[in-house]
C-alpha cells in the first residue's frame, strides 16, 4: 500500500468517526410506529381480495345465468354456425326445470336502487403513495362499523349487516371505503 | 425481551403484527440506514426520507426477505441503496453544505486544530460524494461502515469481485481527488 493510500485510509476513518453518531430524528420513530399501527389491522391480504373478487364474479355469473332468456323447450335447437351443429332431442314431457318456468315475456323485475356514501379514506396518514390504480371489492360488514366513520346508526340496527365497497391499492392495502344500501 | 432476539426473529414478529418488535428492529438498524443515506447523499433531509422509506418498505414487503440471500441488515442496506439512487436520480443537487455541521461532534480541542480537522473531514466528504454512485456505495459500505466484501456484495446485490474492483477504483479516484490533502503533512488531533 502506498503512503497516499495509507493516508486515505486514515482520512476515511476520520470521516467515518465524524458520522458515527448520526441517527434519524427522534420523531421519525413515533411516525413509523403510528404508520405500523395503522396499517396492521386494516391491511387486506392479497388472498382476501382474491377471494372477495372470486365471490363477486361467481355471484355476477349466477345472476347473469338466472336472468338469461331461455329458448322454447319443445322445438329442437340448432346451434348457429361456426359452432358445430348440435341437434337436441325434444324436451321431456315432465315438469320443466325451475329456470325454464319463467315466462319469456315476464316483466322486468324492479331492481332496488343502490345508494352509496362518498368514499371515506381509511386512516393511513400522509405516508401512502398516491393511488394510481386499484380494485373495488364488495364486502358485508356489521352496520355498527358505520360509527367508526362518524356515520349515524340506529341502536336497534347495530347488529344488521351492510354492504360496502372497499378500494384496494395496487399493493393490496385498503385505501378507502364507501357504504352501500338498497332503496 | 426484544433485545435478545436476532434481526430475523424480530422480523418474524413484525410480520405477526408485534409493534414492539418493529420498534426494536428500528432502533437497532435506523442508525446504519440513516448514516448510509447521509454519506451517500450528503443531505440530512434525504437521509431522513430514505430511513422512513426503508422502514415503510419493511412494513409492506417484509415477506420478501429471504434469509438465504443475506442478513436483515444487508436487506435494509439494499432497500436504502435503492431509495438513495432513486432520489439521486430525481435530484442531482443534493449536497447541502449547510447541513454538514450536523455530522460534526462539538469541538473540544484547540480551535485551530479542530478547524483544520473539520476542513480535512469536509474535503474527504466532498470527495466521496463526488464519486460515481457505484464506486461511492462500495467506499461507504467497506471503508466507512467497515463492512466485509461479502456483506457489501449482499447489500448491493452484486458479486464479491465487483465490490473489490469498485472499491479499488473508488479509492484510486479518491487518492487522485485528494492528492493535495494526502500529500501534505497530517495534523492529527490529540485528545
Amino acid at each position: 500500500m502506498s503512503s497516499k493510500e495509507a493516508r486515505l485510509e486514515a482520512e476515511l476513518r476520520e470521516l467515518a468517526a465524524s458520522t458515527a453518531q448520526l441517527e434519524a430524528p427522534a420523531e421519525l420513530e413515533a411516525k413509523l410506529r403510528a404508520a405500523y399501527r395503522r396499517q396492521r389491522p386494516a391491511r387486506w391480504p392479497y388472498w382476501a381480495a382474491a377471494v372477495a373478487a372470486g365471490v363477486l364474479l361467481a355471484a355476477g355469473a349466477a345472476a347473469w345465468v338466472a336472468r338469461r332468456p331461455t329458448p322454447a323447450p319443445a322445438a329442437p335447437v340448432v346451434a348457429a354456425s361456426p359452432q358445430p351443429v348440435v341437434v337436441l332431442p325434444p324436451a321431456p314431457v315432465g315438469p320443466p326445470a325451475v329456470a325454464r318456468r319463467l315466462p319469456a315475456t315476464r316483466p322486468a323485475r324492479v331492481r332496488p336502487r343502490e345508494v352509496a356514501t362518498e368514499f371515506l379514506p381509511l386512516q393511513y396518514g400522509e405516508i401512502l403513495a398516491p393511488l394510481e390504480s386499484g380494485n373495488l371489492v364488495r364486502v358485508r360488514l356489521p352496520r355498527s362499523s358505520l360509527t367508526s366513520f362518524g356515520l349515524p346508526v340506529a341502536e336497534e340496527r347495530m347488529a344488521e349487516r351492510i354492504s360496502a365497497d372497499v378500494l384496494l391499492g395496487e399493493d393490496g392495502t385498503a385505501r378507502a371505503i364507501r357504504f352501500v344500501s338498497l332503496r | 425481551m426484544e433485545a435478545t432476539l436476532t434481526d430475523a426473529e424480530l422480523l418474524q414478529a413484525v410480520l405477526a403484527g408485534d409493534e414492539e418488535a418493529f420498534t426494536a428492529l428500528y432502533r437497532r438498524r435506523q442508525r446504519a440506514v440513516y448514516r448510509f443515506a447521509y454519506e451517500m447523499s450528503g443531505s440530512a433531509v434525504v437521509a431522513e426520507e430514505v430511513t422512513q422509506e426503508v422502514f415503510l418498505a419493511l412494513m409492506r414487503d417484509a415477506r420478501r426477505y429471504d434469509a438465504s440471500r443475506g442478513t436483515v441488515a444487508t436487506y435494509l442496506y439494499g432497500i436504502a441503496r435503492h431509495q438513495v439512487l432513486r432520489m439521486l436520480e430525481k435530484d442531482r443537487k443534493m449536497v447541502s453544505i449547510d447541513e454538514t455541521d450536523q455530522a460534526e461532534p462539538a469541538a473540544q480541542e484547540d480551535p485551530l486544530v479542530e478547524l483544520t480537522r473539520r476542513e480535512r473531514v469536509e474535503l474527504v466528504r466532498r470527495a466521496v460524494l463526488s464519486l460515481p454512485a457505484n464506486y461511492r456505495e462500495a467506499v461507504v459500505l467497506c471503508d466507512l461502515h467497515e463492512m466485509g466484501y461479502e456483506e457489501a456484495a449482499e447489500a448491493l446485490g452484486c458479486a464479491v469481485g465487483t465490490i473489490r474492483s469498485r472499491l479499488h477504483r473508488g479509492r484510486a479516484l479518491l487518492v487522485e481527488k485528494l492528492s493535495g490533502l494526502l500529500g501534505s503533512p497530517r495534523e492529527r488531533c490529540t485528545a
